[in-house]
């Protein structure tokens, strides 16, 4: 769908955004290993909502996306978040899933509301928390959803692999592009690049100290090739070229903005970071996955 | 309730009101109904009567509890491997065909699915337009054609995809697994999963919803469509699931690669295409000796289940003096890691189990891991937390051998100490009562060193169990030199009720596995010495097709526990085999395998799941004051090496009557040592050389002394061309419990 809103009534702008640092999952090393994934949502939303300079009673709907939607992100985790966050009653609360996507699809949803002259004042979040919550468990997939496709679908390094073959992108292409990410992240976490957007939040460093954290914790400064040379493909054993080294990696985190029409942020003096012009979805076959976002 | 109109002598035609006829299986002389050459013929009758006599609609189901019906008489199936490949082609052609002509009857049907429904069965109820299945549990559905070397041949490959899917069609024949009522309903395999007591009255609503729907003759038009996958999908799939079949069967069973191959070709392609691509893939595996081997080792195995294990000469009836019993109660003596792994198998089969140990913190630290072990949810692997509660009612702790007066079996399973053994015995007979069976749990002890404690020594035998108890299926049942019959066959029973494999054997030192595991063991060391790299020596013996090379076998056993028990084979091969200086140093270096976490290899970390690092880098080291004049030798000759020896042991153990025939050796490498089924187990590999082939080969090796020296035995199969291992029919089958 392509949409190019005139009216500032109905143009969806971002006012203010924030997140925590992202940490890994890990049960012994994991920074936010004791801290629960709703809480670390609550404190970038009512950050998130300090920054916009926006009273909270403005504040109609709280989107937050989450794909694992159980235990301390179960139920409609969203209202908990905004209650947890300080966030009016008055203001609803939606619990929104797409997967990778799913915090852009609260993001669009909000859009849509704006554009469509609904709810104007929105907060939109995204959590997970994949050391509490770990991908895939507690999940029946039913079968014949793969009668026209295949259950190794499920795997996301083999739709990977699958890509990084048929696409002819070679393990070395992979590693440069992987040391380049950590060099550049490096260097911009190195000069406080982040600084603007990360909240500190509490956590515990590996010895079980507690600490504030305010930097990523899977940007490897000493990243090399020559390390990564050395590491066994994850998912296809001796024959794939996707190694450790070159797949995201397993992360807790959370990341808040409020999105609100033109009109409005013009009214409370607000000056927009972003406008959104449009938004579009689309599907494509299961085995390349890795091309949605794409 | 309506008369049958015709009785043949595998299927029953009864007309049931509203037009609907029922064709009812029950197929005589087997423990479950097959597909023999007279059900095969009857059903053609039944096709024509039916045509004579058109039904509104028809049901097929078995007059028989818990078999729908299974495939192929495997009895007969030996006709196969000697028939030419396009005289196999027409068999499956005609078996199809006959399927597709009551698949393409003009009235509609449905499977009455109760009972097991695999392979040819399977492929009947395929050709049915609608299948219902039950709730009961042992109604089970699959085509397991790949466990003995080969795939469906009546239809399977081409109907199933159509039906559930490719990639899903590829899971469930490329794997032979087989699915409950519930999961194939899941699955789209049938159409409904109902109780048992509503199975008919359900199918005959089915039928007259189709026939007023005509839903069947639209399904039946799709389902002669091909199965388009898109590119991706398909490419993905080839490249997915291709990887997963190679390693699980590392190239040793061709029949899941061929099925995915004749599936992904076919599935594309017309119903008539798919069948030409099936005959030819099924002639194809027909040929290999994979497949003979496989019904050969199934066939000991169905062999093993009716086998009560007694010599041919015992009688056994309800009066005579054999008494079978089976037995309740059970009780394990001694609580370390095999005393658990037993106790786990017992809770996990149903018994309400006791176990004792003097030290209550051994007790204490084995029970939570017991529990778990028998609470493992094989399918989602993990435990069942839920179950380990229901179980934890099931196990009895002590520290009191009084606990278990009231036991009527005993499996002592305390440290391998003779002395200790013996007095553990003695207490146990002084408590428990005299018609109580006492087994020990030993490898190393020879039975007849512990039954003269024994007031009543008739009652005793051993009951080796191997380690890991829960992945080693094999029990050796060892007569001790008074052992009575009753006791050995109620011992097999009780094995059997615990979903072991069990193999009689006569008491002699290492008994029938560690005897013939042991010139192996010590020839991959004379291989060491003789300057061949340790993981070549593994990787030869892993391409055979063995799941670990003997180095690494020795590794994960613990150096220690090889030294030891190398010592109680001397006294029985010692004149052959000298007892290797090698194991000893690293003993001494306190490099005991991976509970240390160096032997031959390094490990990443100590323990039984440690991974290994590299080969251990001192190990040249120590070998050199033992080392022997360099040989330079091919890979083919390493396997030689390594296997023959194994072999010709195996003939000695014939020759000195330790197990009854040779099926036991070859059932009990399979299940205890991991011997690959492809080859059919030790004998059978022989036998696929051909004595005289074996005897050729060991003349390379006569500068190696006696080890290499062609028994007796071996010369006589050489010169008559018998094989070791037939597997012939035993006389005593199972009798009924008293």
């Amino acid at each position: 769908m392509t949409r190019l809103s005139r009216s500032p009534e109905t143009t969806p702008v971002v006012v203010s955004c924030c997140r925590t640092a992202i940490g890994r999952s890990d049960a012994h090393h994991g920074v936010f290993r004791k801290v629960r994934g709703d809480e670390l949502a609550a404190l970038v939303v009512s950050e998130a909502v300090a920054r916009g300079r926006v009273p909270p009673e403005c504040i109609e709907d709280v989107l937050v996306g989450v794909t694992q939607q159980r235990a301390e992100l179960g139920g409609n985790v969203a209202r908990t978040i905004a209650m947890l966050a300080g966030v009016p009653f008055s203001a609803a609360a939606c619990t929104t899933n797409r997967l990778c996507g799913s915090s852009l699809q609260g993001m669009s949803q909000a859009c849509h509301s704006i554009m469509a002259g609904a709810e104007d004042v929105h907060v939109v979040a995204g959590v997970e928390h994949m050391q509490h919550l770990p991908m895939n468990s507690e999940i029946d997939f039913h079968p014949q959803a793969f009668s026209k496709s295949s259950r190794a679908v499920l795997s996301m390094g083999l739709t990977a692999e699958y890509l990084a073959s048929s696409r002819g992108i070679s393990r070395k292409a992979q590693e440069e592009y992987a040391l380049e990410s950590h060099r550049r992240a490096t260097q911009a976490a190195d000069t406080g690049f982040f600084k603007s957007e990360i909240v500190e939040c509490q956590g515990l460093n590996a010895n079980g100290v507690l600490t504030f954290i305010d930097r990523d914790q899977s940007i490897r400064s000493d990243a090399n090739l020559a390390a990564m040379k050395q590491l066994k493909p994850v998912f296809l054993p001796k024959i794939g070229s996707i190694t450790a080294a070159t797949s995201a990696p397993m992360s807790d985190g959370a990341a808040a903005m409020v999105v609100m029409s033109e009109a409005t942020a013009r009214r409370h003096q607000i000056i927009p970071m972003v406008r959104v012009l449009s938004t579009a979805v689309i599907g494509v076959s299961p085995a390349v996955m890795g091309m949605g976002p794409v | 309730m309506p008369e049958p109109i015709t009785t043949l002598s595998t299927l029953v035609i009864e007309k049931l009101s509203g037009g609907i006829t029922a064709i009812g299986i029950n197929v005589p002389g087997h423990s479950q109904n097959v597909m023999n050459q007279d059900f095969m013929e009857e059903l053609e009758q039944v096709l024509t009567f039916l045509q004579q006599n058109p039904p509104r609609g028809l049901l097929v189901e078995s007059l028989r509890d818990d078999s729908f019906l299974a495939g192929a008489d495997i009895g007969q199936i030996d006709t196969v491997w000697s028939l030419p490949s396009a005289r196999v082609k027409e068999l499956c052609d005609n078996g199809r065909s006959l399927l597709d002509m009551f698949a393409a009857s003009p009235w509609p049907s449905v499977a009455v699915i109760d009972g097991v429904c695999v392979g040819g069965g399977l492929e009947l109820a395929l050709a049915c337009d609608l299948r219902v299945a039950t709730e009961n549990p042992k109604t089970i559905l699959g085509m397991p054609e790949v466990k003995l070397g080969l795939l469906p041949g009546w239809g399977g490959t081409v109907r199933l995809p159509r039906l559930i899917g490719t990639g899903p069609a590829i899971e469930l024949i490329a794997s032979g697994d087989v699915i409950t009522g519930s999961q194939a309903k899941t699955l789209g395999l049938v159409d409904a999963c109902v109780p048992v007591h509503s199975a008919r009255e359900s199918a005959c609503a089915f039928i007259e919803q189709t026939i007023a729907t005509e839903d069947y003759c639209k399904r039946r038009a799709e389902l002669q469509l091909p199965q388009v996958l898109d590119k991706p999908e398909s490419d993905f799939l080839l490249a997915t699931t291709g990887a997963v079949i190679v390693s699980r069967t590392k190239g040793n069973y061709p029949a899941p690669m061929v099925a995915f191959d004749t599936i992904m070709q076919s599935a594309t392609k017309s119903m008539k295409e798919a069948a030409a691509l099936e005959s030819k893939a099924f002639a194809d595996l027909s040929q290999t000796s994979v497949a003979k081997q496989l019904v050969r080792v199934y066939r000991l195995g169905e062999r093993n289940r009716r086998d009560c294990g007694l010599g041919e000469s015992a009688q056994l009836t309800s009066n005579e003096s054999v008494h079978v019993n089976e037995v309740q109660k059970p009780s394990i003596v001694g609580a370390g890691i095999m005393g658990a792994g037993i106790t786990a198998r017992h809770v996990r089969s149903g018994f309400i189990t006791k176990l004792v140990d003097i030290d209550a913190r051994t007790l204490e630290q084995s029970i939570p891991a017991i529990l778990e072990e028998a609470a493992w949810d094989r399918y989602h692997q993990k435990t069942n937390q839920e179950r380990v509660n229901e179980l934890t009612g099931r196990l009895m702790s002590s520290t009191q051998l009084s606990s278990i007066a009231d036991t009527e079996i005993v499996i002592e399973s305390v440290i391998e100490r003779t002395d200790l053994k013996r007095q553990v015995l003695a207490d146990i007979e002084a408590t428990v009562s005299p018609s109580t069976i006492i087994c020990t749990n030993t490898s190393t002890n020879p039975i007849a060193t512990l039954a003269d404690v024994f007031s009543d020594p008739t009652r005793f035998c051993g009951m080796h169990f191997f380690n890991p108890v829960r992945q080693m299926s094999l029990v050796e049942v060892i007569c001790g030199p008074d052992t009575s019959d009753s006791t050995v066959a109620s011992v097999v029973l009780h094995a059997k009720r615990l979903k072991k494999v069990p193999v009689v054997v006569q008491d002699s030192p290492g008994f029938l596995v560690n005897r013939v595991l042991t010139p192996y063991l010590h020839e991959s060391v004379e291989l060491l010495r003789e300057g061949v790299d340790p993981s070549r020596i593994d990787k030869v013996s892993r391409r055979f097709g063995m799941p670990l090379g003997p180095l690494e076998l020795y590794d994960m056993v613990g150096l220690d526990t090889a030294f030891y028990a190398g010592l109680v084979m001397a006294n029985a091969i010692g004149d052959r085999i000298e007892a290797s200086p090698v194991i000893p140093a690293l003993v001494k270096a306190g490099w005991l395998g991976r509970k240390t976490g160096t032997g031959f290899y390094s490990y990443k970390s100590t323990g039984h799941d440690a991974k290994i690092e590299s080969i251990n880098e001192k190990l040249g080291d120590l070998i050199d004051p033992y080392r022997l004049a360099e040989q330079q030798m091919t890979d083919e000759q390493i396997c030689d090496r390594l296997f023959l020896p194994m072999l010709l042991e195996a003939l000695l153990v014939l020759d000195e009557g330790i197990v009854r025939d040779g099926c036991d050796v070859d059932l009990a490498v399979i299940h205890a040592l991991g011997f690959p089924a492809f080859r059919g187990g030790v004998l059978a590999w022989g036998d696929s050389l051909g004595a005289a082939e074996v005897v050729h080969r060991l003349d390379q090796f006569s500068y190696l002394g006696p080890r290499m020296t062609p028994p007796a035995r071996l010369l006589a199969h050489a010169e008559s061309g018998r094989p070791f291992a037939l597997v012939e029919e035993r006389g005593n089958l199972l009798p009924k419990t008293t």
